[in-house]
């Protein structure tokens, strides 16, 4: 979490007596009925994909439990939060969560796409909800996850690979892609090894998508 | 003894493996013979029998990883290791029936006491067991008989049983329903599997093709369909103009082949029931749109142009004998600007490009009054006679870049242009090397060999390529002097048009 200096979290009870919080003095959720609220948002969101979710926000967790009331055991919900603490309270007051809720607070948001079954569930396009207090809070977070793009240079990748892959390239050619890579093979490298026609086999596969430094 | 088959081929071609596996396992009883394919092959891959464990390389997931905006290739990489590790081991024998690049790779990066096929040594030069298998490396002409050749490199006879897994229990029950038709329809009807799996023709040819079979007193139709809704369309068109006196076979995977063995003939357009059919040496006619599909399977299989002209009639004829199947092809052939030879349906159909090449170039050992004997033999002259002007213009182009790129290498050092110029002649000879389409066989051989630079050192690249292009300027010498021989000899019965372009010897 950041701007942990200077976060001041509340926890209020609403009118309806549910709880509800507020941040550096921003209600998160309605103070008069908050788990109401939850319902109207869920209601009218448009939903196309009722298998995956993706909440952006968490709060006091009253949206991920109206989703968890109507949604079915197949059903599956990352929820990105920037706060770590409203995770950790959530958890400790809530057991719903445990069914099939996965929660992220990473401190760079690109880190989230170091996690390939995240990547994965994010291909399936999951309908995506906000908390809005917390979506409008942190816009810049959210905004550079909405906008990320894959590297496809060998340095912004290489601590994904596995180790043995990764030991075999040479920083030299940190700044290439994998196409670039595998020209520099064919053409200038004195000794070929085994480990490079894995590349070469993997650009093969490739090679009618696409390749720049940075993914379209 | 452990054993590697890589066929990394992403289509139905790789069912012909099917021999090649077993004639291995006749050759070594006790082998465990494993296979590495793509995983897009995998329902084709069910059907190898003697396998211990078949291998997959997931390409649609890689290829998903690739394309999308989330993934870093780095995912992509692991998978393929991920997949591949299982294999890392020391085999005593990893063959590559196929060829295609991707399984040369994979062969160059897994480890064998021996190889066979082409791969890569570690200073990136090409290594085969047999010349044909680098000119198929070099983007060259597709090899109809890949599998002979393996098979004889690797001193196999090749199997023509127990290749292909066949359901006992539903060859059974299909046995029995067969028995029943055969009974009904007269046995002395061939029955003729018409299968509707991508059918691409129109209703009107689909139901002449029917109409043709049923009215033949040698043939009687059987449909052949799977669970899309093309096929129920087209099954539903034809018992509704039939009656409902069409016999449909519904194929599941796991009935495909135990179906397939009861019939005399079959015809699709689909190339996964054509190499099936093919493996279980079943007569087959496949209706291709495509020229680039032209090869066959066995010496029962061919491959027929779908043209209008002659769709349905002369299938029927074919099959069932009564006419000369050698004149239907030649003339399909002829309109789809590409030479087939046959003269009955258990001659092997082969393009002509590829075998005149072969012929050309001497690979079989003939003299060249054999080689005339038997190309005169093979294709008519009027054939031979349009091969040698495609040839004739080939080489001329072929001959004449050549020549100035020459010129331009000793001029290298003589001005400050004799640089750029060389470059620019060296290539527009690769591009004309590379489009070359009569003579590729030798053309695309060249090209693939100048494009790798081997060295940094300036002189040495310049002497190696000087080497390679006279090698090819010997190439082209015999290929214009056979040529010239073949028309010599062609010129006493046939005359030839275009006498003032022949090419002159190099």
């Amino acid at each position: 979490m950041d701007d942990s200096n200077n976060l001041l979290i509340e926890e209020l009870q609403s009118k309806s007596g549910h709880i509800n919080l507020k941040i550096n003095g921003v209600y998160i959720h309605s103070n008069l009925d908050p788990v109401l609220e939850a319902q109207e948002v869920v209601k009218n969101s448009t939903i196309k994909n009722d298998k995956e979710f993706l909440l952006f926000g968490l709060g006091a967790g009253h949206i991920l439990d109206q989703l968890l009331k109507t949604s079915s055991e197949q059903t599956t919900i990352h929820v990105i939060e920037p706060f770590t603490e409203l995770i950790n309270s959530y958890k400790s007051k809530s057991e719903n969560w445990k069914k099939n809720v996965i929660f992220h607070s990473p401190s760079n948001i690109q880190n989230l796409f170091y996690n390939q079954s995240f990547i994965e569930f994010l291909n399936l396009k999951p309908s995506i909800i906000k908390v809005e207090t917390i979506y409008e809070m942190k816009r810049d977070y959210f905004a550079n996850f909405l906008k990320f793009r894959a590297s496809n240079k060998i340095s912004d990748f290489r601590e994904i690979l596995i180790s043995k892959i990764a030991d075999s390239i040479e920083i030299q050619h940190d700044s290439s892609t994998v196409s670039e890579y595998c020209d520099y093979i064919r053409k200038e490298e004195k000794h070929v090894t085994k480990d490079h026609f894995l590349f070469l086999a993997f650009n093969k596969i490739t090679s009618t998508s696409q390749d720049s430094s940075c993914k379209s | 003894m452990q054993i590697l088959i890589i066929n990394c081929t992403q289509s139905s071609t790789i069912i012909s493996d099917a021999k090649v596996i077993s004639s291995l396992k006749e050759a070594h009883p006790y082998s465990s013979i494993n296979y590495l394919t793509l995983k897009s092959n995998k329902s084709d891959s069910q059907f190898f029998n003697n396998l211990a464990k078949v291998h997959f390389i997931d390409d649609s997931k890689i290829k998903n990883i690739a394309d999308s905006p989330l993934f870093s290739n780095a995912f992509g990489i692991n998978e393929l290791f991920t997949n591949l590790e299982p294999l890392n081991k020391k085999w005593d024998l990893i063959v590559s029936p196929a060829n295609d690049e991707l399984s040369s790779l994979l062969l160059s990066h897994l480890e064998s006491k021996d190889k066979y096929g082409s791969y890569f040594d570690s200073s990136f030069n090409l290594n085969s067991t047999v010349k044909e298998f680098e000119i198929i490396n070099a983007d060259g002409p597709k090899l109809c008989n890949k599998k002979e050749i393996f098979c004889s490199v690797l001193n196999v006879e090749i199997e023509e049983s127990t290749s292909i897994k066949v359901d006992e229990e539903i060859s059974i029950y299909a046995s029995k329903n067969f028995h029943k038709i055969r009974e009904r329809f007269g046995k002395n009807k061939e029955l003729v599997g018409v299968s509707l799996v991508n059918f691409k023709a129109s209703k009107k040819e689909l139901k002449e093709l029917v109409v043709s079979l049923m009215d033949s007193n040698k043939t009687y139709p059987i449909l052949l369909t799977d669970n899309s809704s093309e096929c129920k369309i087209l099954s539903d068109y034809l018992n509704q103009f039939f009656e409902n006196k069409l016999i449909t076979i519904k194929m599941e995977d796991i009935a495909i082949t135990a179906t397939l063995v009861h019939f005399d003939h079959i015809i699709a357009f689909s190339s996964r029931l054509f190499e099936l059919a093919g493996a279980l040496n079943i007569p087959t006619i496949q209706i291709s749109h495509h020229i680039e599909n032209f090869k066959v399977r066995n010496n029962n299989h061919f491959i027929l142009m779908q043209d209008e002209s002659i769709f349905p009639n002369q299938i029927i004829q074919a099959i069932t004998g009564s006419k000369d199947l050698s004149s239907i092809v030649f003339s399909l052939a002829t309109k789809a600007g590409t030479l087939l030879s046959t003269s009955h349906l258990n001659k092997t159909v082969e393009t002509i490009n590829f075998n005149m090449s072969k012929l050309f170039l001497r690979r079989s050992g003939l003299s060249d009054q054999e080689i005339y004997k038997i190309s005169t033999n093979l294709y008519s002259q009027s054939q031979i006679n349009r091969y040698c002007e495609h040839v004739k213009e080939e080489l001329l182009l072929s001959t004449k870049k050549l020549l100035s790129t020459l010129r331009s290498l000793k001029q290298f050092r003589d001005n400050i242009t004799g640089p750029e110029n060389f470059l620019k002649s060296l290539d527009e000879l690769l591009t004309i090397s590379r489009n070359a389409q009569y003579i590729e066989i030798i053309t695309k051989d060249f090209a693939f060999k100048a494009e790798k630079s081997e060295s940094n050192n300036v002189e040495e690249n310049l002497k190696s390529l000087e080497a390679k292009l006279f090698s090819f300027k010997n190439d082209l010498k015999a290929y214009t002097g056979f040529t010239g021989l073949l028309l010599g000899n062609l010129n006493n019965q046939v005359s030839i048009k275009k006498r003032s372009q022949q090419p002159q010897s190099i």
